[in-house]
Formats: C-alpha cells, structure tokens, sequence
C-alpha cells in the first residue's frame, strides 16, 4: 500500500486530504464518497465529488485515521500531528463478502458505524475459553449463552435473547453453515482454534444470508490461508478428567502469490469413565472426534477471486451406564446406553468478480453442498438421519450514483433432502426453496446510516415467504450511538435432532398434527455510550429484544411427565430480553466486564401461556482480565451468575420422583493462567472452580428402562470441577 | 451468599495484585538506549516482541524515527552488552554490534537495511 504523508503547517484546525484509489491496471482515480473517520470514534466524514475531504484535528495526536470504501482495501493511517495533510492511495480488492472494518485492540468490541449491531469476537477473545470448540467459547461473552441439554450426551447448546440456538443463524464466512440436521449441535464441530473472530449479531440479520435468522447470526471467519505468518501451528490440550485434544494448523507458502492454502486437522478424545455423582451413569459421555478443513485461496491480483474448500467430521459419543457396552448390548436392556454418531462432508466454492475500474460494483457468487448422517441411539430407541443439502447465491452489488447509496441484489437456490427413521416411522422430505434479495444500505458517515432488506422465496412445501428487514443507526453524539431493527424470519425444524436429549427418559414422543414452518417477527433496540473512566475508555451498552412467534413448534413437556408433545403454536409465543454491558479498564492492563441480562419468555403450552422452561429469568456475568507487559502473563476469571429457572411439572410422579417446580440460582466460576514463552505458549485453567453439580440429575437413575426415568431434566452442569492444560506453539 | 463472598474476595485480591505488579518496578531499573537499523512499524514490532522475552529486560520501545531503541531492564540480571547483543539477535544491528546475519534473513524484505516501508499500520 502506497501512502503518502505531507506536513504542512500553514493549514490551520483540520485535517485534510485526499482520498484515490488505483484500479485493477495499477491506474489511479479520484474517489468520491470514501468514509475517513477516527478510530474508536463516530466522528467521519466521506470524501467530495472530487475525493477532498477535511476533518477537525483529534484531541490528541497520534491518532488513527481509518479510510475506507467499498471494493477497496481499508487503510489505517497514523496521524502524528494536528493540521496535517493526508493523501490516501486505496488499492482495490474484490469483495467476495460484505468489508467489515475493524480494528484488533479490544478484544470484543461493538462497532460504532455499521448500521446493524454486530459484536465482534475476537480470536483473543477466544482464548480466554482455551476449551474447546465453538460452542463452549461462548462462555466469556454476554450475548450469547451457553445452555446445558441432557445428564448424558454431552453436548452444549447456545442461546440468544433466551431462544434455542435453532432460531440463531450460524454462518461460515458470511454463508448459511449449521443448517438441518447440524443446527442445533453443530457448533460442537468446530474448532476453537480454527477461528479468526466471530461476529455475532442480536436479533434479525441480513437478507442476503438468506431467511432463517430469528433471534440473531453468529458470523465465523476462519482464519485465512494468506494472513498466516507462521507455517505451522499446534495446539494440546488435556484435562484431569481425561479429554485429550489435539489441533494442528499448515500453511505452506507458495511461489506464486495468487494461490494459498491452509490446511486443518483436529483430533479429540474423552476416553476416561467417570460417575462423580455415583448414579451409575457417565457424567461425560465417552467422544472421539476427527475434524479436518483444507481451504484454499486463489486471487488473480486483478478483478477475480475464489475461495474453496472441503469439509469433514466423524464423531462418535457413547454415553449412559457405566457398565454399558457398545458392541454387544445395543438394542438390549441389559444396560442403558446412549450413541451418538455423526459424518458430515461439506464443500464450498465462493467466487468474486468486480468490474474494471469500478470497484463498487461486483458480483460474487457462493456454492455449497452438504452430506450428513446422524445415527443414535437412547436405550431401546432408535434413529437415523440423513440430510443432502445443495445451496447457491448470487450477489450483483452496486451503488447509486455515489457510495453513499449502496445495493445489492440477488438471488438463491436451497435444496435440502431429509431422510429421517424414528424407531419404526420414516419421515422424508425434499425443500426446494428458489428466492430473490435486494438490499439497499445508506451510509453518512457522519451520524446516520440505514440497511433496508427484503426477500421473497417460494418454498415447495410451504409456499411463498416474504422476508422484510430494516436496520437503522444514528449517532446523538460522536460517542453515543442508538440502534434500531426489526425483521420476519423463518424455518423448518427437524424435531428429532433438534430435541434429542428429550429421548434420554421414558418420555414417549407424541405428534398429531403436521408440524409447520416456524416464523418469527423480531424488534430490537440499542444504545452504546462511550466515556472515559480512570483515563482508560470505558462503555456501556443497553438492548433490549422482542421475538414474537406467527407459528413454533412447541415442545411440551408439561402436558404428562410420560409424553414429549410437539405440536404447532396455538396461541401467544414470545421472548423478551433486556441486556445491559458494562466495561472499563480500571488500571492498565486490566479489564472487567459486566454484563446483566433479564429474559422473559412465555410460550403458551396447551393452552396456558407458561414460561419456557429452563431459561433463568436473571443472569449476571463479570470477567476479568489481566496482563503484564507483552502479554508474558495473562490472568483471566469469569464468574456467571443463573438465576432460578422453571421445571417442567413432575407432580404426576411418584413423591420421590418428584422434583421443586423452579430450579436452584448457582455460580460458575472459570479461571486461567497463560504464561508466553518466546517460542510458545502454555496455560493452565479450571473450569466450574467451585465444583457446583446438579444433584441427582437423572430421575429414576435405577431403572433406565422403566417409566420414571428421565435424564433430560438439566439446568446446570454435571461434570464437577476441570483442571486443564495446554500449549499453543508457532512454527515458520 | 459464603459463594458471592468468595468471588467478590479473589476478584479484588486479583485487582490488588495486578497493580501491585505493576508498581513493582523501581530500585533494580536501569535505561539504555541502542541506536538500531530498524526501517518500520513492522520492525518495532519483531525487536520489541524479541527483547521482551530476554532475561532481565522489563520493557523496551523503539522510536522509529530516531530508530533508538530505549530498554528499561534490571542490571543485576542483564548488562548493556547483552541487551545489544539481544537486538543483533533480532536481525538489527545495535550500536557497533552488526546484525545476527542468520536473523537478518530471516527478516521481511521490508525490514532489511535501506528498505523504503510501506507503513502498514
């Protein structure tokens, strides 16, 4: 990047500049409407028809100036005193994806411009949970919860604004990724160290990524094949309790610049049995599991790029009685046990193509296709899954007469092939769901910007589907930003995979009517103050989420202690949640997070509006961060506080079986050291210090195969306290 | 409660603890200043990551500008001419101490002697 730095000291008060861009032929060209802004603040402004621009000096110097436009490659400039006069030389780059500025210093961080509230995660951030995939990571961050499902599998679900992590919209790089039958568990199969940040998004997303984002999308961006410095990188960790983990990252470097490549691979294996409550049940499922990801890059240093890729994972997980075993006593109720065994194959092909000497406007195209087998096993029940997916979206992106006015338009293809046996019934289906976007985004870089989105998309089995969505941001001051969205959103569920850990007990699952789409109408409002406290900058966030359902698939677990019921919504289905964030660095070096989070959420179940089961009404989360100079030592602690939440009703058990209608508040306190080395890094943490467990989480644990047995009835952990290690370690 | 108490407890203990580490710094301190063949940010940031990880170094900071490379450290542990010594090992030259040839080519193209650099970041 060619940047050139003038001093000039008759100009008085401003910074001022000019802002060109070099198309694909090296040629240089005005660019009008660049956004030129301060970092970390709102105060901006975008370039004239001639590419000026003039801006108030910073309060102090250095400052950093960040440029940016779209189809060009942002630019940080360190600005070292006050009246100085910049020119900017952007080079473009195609943009397979939408261009996200941003800047690594916090670890989490809202951006203050982008008109739809997104928090970023970042690959730091992550860190702080160094176990282990995706799904865990979640752990230090407020927006999204991590939720325990059953007393044997295993797994972790997330949550946003108190809803299943099924109404959240999981990308891979901006398209649609965790879908059918990996929705509900499919975090679990990545990678914490696969990542580069994450970004996750409260409440509707964009059109462009498709229909099915109701309470929010989380965005990962896996780390890029080009921006790796090192060759190789290794990853170990190990736990008292005997999970094992190994990740390996490569990423050779070739001659010719427009390739690269990076290459993936993951083992894990919780191999130990381990009964700390004495129920005669694993605490932990026994899981072995291999992940591998191989991506690759081409860009032809002009006007084309693609990215590809292949995907693969085997696992397996065997839970259930200690004395269970797998090879002989499936099908049998000799013991009770559990299997869950999952293949997935996924690929991926995204093209980008922008045209000559218009760098605004281009046209990417995404392709994916998806191959996964799900077969478990609950006791004497029995199900297999299998989903084919194939999925392809067309962007054209351009502007209207300036950058100020931004569109895309495009259009989509999903198909996805359901073959489905639960103990002796098969459900099969095909969805073929052709669909049109177009998405219009006003930018003033100065205090307002809007994202108005709709979509429509004809689904084979259900009709046609609109999607509208809109997302405001105005700033009131240069540190004070308001937001504002609201947007449909819809989709089909796989109850089966969806809801699993309802099949450890003797529940019999019951469906009499044919179960529809769900769709949902979610309105959202924020507010981010930043101010300075103890010299170090501080903020305070504030949202509040309502998600209002047209139609659900309601779980009812209510209705008998020996049925699970899925039925379509008759009634009022609602989520409200209020979310306040608070951050600041009291002393260099040390940050604290707080974060206080209420839920409200009311599903009528048979006819009588009840709250969701299982979601706290109050939630608090504080963490902490330290580090010494260079990062040599890094402390870091996080306390979560879960209020009391309801049970589904257990009054028609025997007394002993029986359990209080709400659950017991508890902490979860994580704690973990990091010490560099100048060749690696190693660290060592415990997770749940306290030791806090769900006492007797399985109900009628002495006789699985009767008809008081429930596993399923968890609210908090059941593995007591972790002490891990690990290492990280780089090499060229 | 005997839980809340216990969080608010180590949380303050470890808020105590980190200022008094940061404070710890005063009688074993000594400055330096090395005068280096440092080109660019990028530079700053391979010498400064480099010499943090050096026994007896407490901090250092290169002015790229000036291209002096100022190292706070502890002079019972480390003397003047291993920090140059630290910085040659780096790929830089420091002082009259030339560059570690075999570091120095390890070295980005941008950050080798008489390069013009990009300034990126």
């Amino acid at each position: 990047m060619i940047l050139l730095l003038f001093a000039n000291s008759t100009v008085a008060q401003n910074i001022s500049g000019k802002v060109v861009g070099t198309d694909d032929k090296g040629k240089k060209e005005v660019l009008p409407g660049a956004n030129v802004y301060w970092l970390k603040t709102t105060i901006g402004t975008t370039t004239d028809l001639d590419g000026l621009f003039q801006l108030a000096n910073p309060d102090t110097t250095p400052a950093q100036l960040i440029v940016s436009m779209m189809g060009y490659l942002s630019d940080t400039i360190s600005v070292t005193q006050p009246n100085q006069i910049i020119d900017v030389v952007l080079k473009n780059s195609v943009s397979l994806t939408t261009v996200v500025v941003e800047e690594k210093q916090n670890t989490t961080l809202n951006k203050l411009f982008t008109p739809i509230n997104t928090e970023v995660i970042s690959g730091k951030e992550l860190l702080k949970a160094a176990c282990c995939n995706i799904s865990e990571s979640f752990s230090t961050n407020a927006s999204v919860d991590v939720a325990f499902t059953d007393a044997v599998s295993g797994a972790k679900k997330i949550q946003m604004l108190g809803l299943d992590g099924i109404y959240t919209q999981v990308l891979s790089e901006n398209m649609p990724m965790l879908r059918g039958l990996s929705a509900a568990y499919g975090l679990n199969y990545i990678p914490g160290t696969w990542i580069e940040n994450i970004l996750v998004t409260k409440g509707t997303g964009s059109v462009v990524n498709g229909y099915e984002s109701i309470s929010g999308q989380i965005n990962l961006e896996f780390l890029k094949p080009k921006e790796q410095k090192k060759r190789i990188f290794i990853n170990l960790y190990g736990n008292h309790k005997g999970r094992a983990e190994a990740n390996l990252h490569y990423a050779p470097k070739f001659k010719n610049e427009k390739w690269g490549t990076l290459l993936f691979a993951h083992v894990s294996d919780g191999g130990l049995k381990n009964d700390m409550n004495k129920d005669g049940f694993l605490d932990m499922p026994l899981t072995r599991q291999y992940n591998f990801f191989n991506r690759w890059d081409f860009h032809n240093q002009k006007n084309f790029e693609a990215q590809f890729g292949i995907k693969g994972l085997s696992e397996s997980r065997q839970g259930g009685q200690t004395n269970f075993v797998n090879s002989n006593e499936r099908d049998t109720s000799n013991h009770y046990g559990i299997g869950i065994n999952t293949n997935v194959l996924e690929a991926f092909l995204k093209t980008g193509f922008m045209f000559p000497s218009k760098p605004y406007k281009s046209i990417g195209i995404q392709y994916s296709g998806k191959w996964q087998q799900q077969d478990m096993f609950f006791g004497l029940r029995d199900y297999k899954g299998e989903q084919k997916n194939l999925y392809v979206n067309f962007i054209f992106a351009n502007i209207i007469n300036n950058t100020n006015h931004k569109y895309k338009l495009g259009a989509s293809y999903l198909y996805d092939d359901y073959n489905e046996k639960f103990i002796d019934s098969a459900f099969m289906r095909t969805e073929m769901v052709p669909g049109v976007f177009a998405e219009y985004t006003y930018l003033h870089a100065e205090n307002f910007s809007l994202v108005a989105g709709v979509r429509a998309d004809y689904h084979n089995l259900h009709g046609l589907f609109y999607t509208p969505r809109l997302h405001m941001r105005y700033n009131v001051t240069k540190k004070t930003t308001l937001r504002l969205s609201g947007g449909r959103g819809f989709r089909t569920s796989n109850v089966f995979v969806e809801n699993q850990s309802v099949f450890a007990s003797s529940r019999i699952v019951e469906m009499n009517e044919k179960l529809k789409p769900e769709i949902a109408w979610n309105y959202g409002l924020s507010a981010n103050q930043q101010f300075k406290m103890f010299g170090n900058e501080a903020f305070i966030n504030f949202d509040f989420f309502r998600t209002d359902f047209e139609n659900q698939v309601i779980v009812d677990l209510d209705q008998s202690v020996d049925k699970v019921v899925f039925y379509n919504l008759n009634g009022q289905s609602y989520s409200h949640s209020l979310q306040v964030d608070f951050g600041m660095e009291p002393v260099k070096s040390v940050a604290i997070k707080m974060a206080y989070k209420w839920y409200d959420v009311q599903t009528t179940y048979n006819y009588e509006l009840m709250a969701k089961p299982y979601v706290p009404r109050h939630r608090v989360m504080y963490n902490m961060a330290y580090s010494t100079y260079m990062e040599k030592w890094k402390f870091d602690f996080t306390t979560n506080w879960f209020g009391k939440s309801r049970i589904p009703s257990t009054v028609l058990n025997p007394a002993e079986y029986q359990l209080p209608k709400y659950s017991k508040e508890y902490f979860l306190l994580n704690a973990q050291i990091t010490k560099k080395f100048r060749k690696f890094e190693t660290y060592l943490g415990c997770e749940n210090v306290l030791n806090y467990t769900q006492k007797n989480p399985i109900l009628d644990a002495k006789n699985p195969f009767g008809e008081n047995f429930d596993a399923s009835m968890v609210y908090a952990p059941i593995e007591g306290r972790i002490i891990y290690i690990g290492l990280r370690m780089d090499i060229k | 409660m005997k839980k809340l108490k216990t969080i608010l407890l180590s949380s303050i203990m470890m808020l105590v603890m980190s200022v008094n580490l940061a404070k710890a710094q005063d009688a074993t301190t000594a400055e330096l200043k090395v005068k280096t063949s440092a080109v660019c940010d990028m530079c700053k940031e391979t010498m400064e990551k480099h010499m943090a990880f050096e026994k007896g170094v407490k901090k250092s900071s290169l002015d790229v500008e000036s291209k002096i490379l100022t190292v706070t450290y502890n002079p019972t542990k480390i003397t003047p001419e291993q920090i140059r010594k630290a910085v040659s090992k780096s790929g830089y030259d420091a002082d009259e101490v030339k560059a570690d040839p075999k570091a120095y080519k390890k070295l980005d193209a941008c950050c080798k002697k008489g390069a013009v650099c990009n300034d990126k970041k």
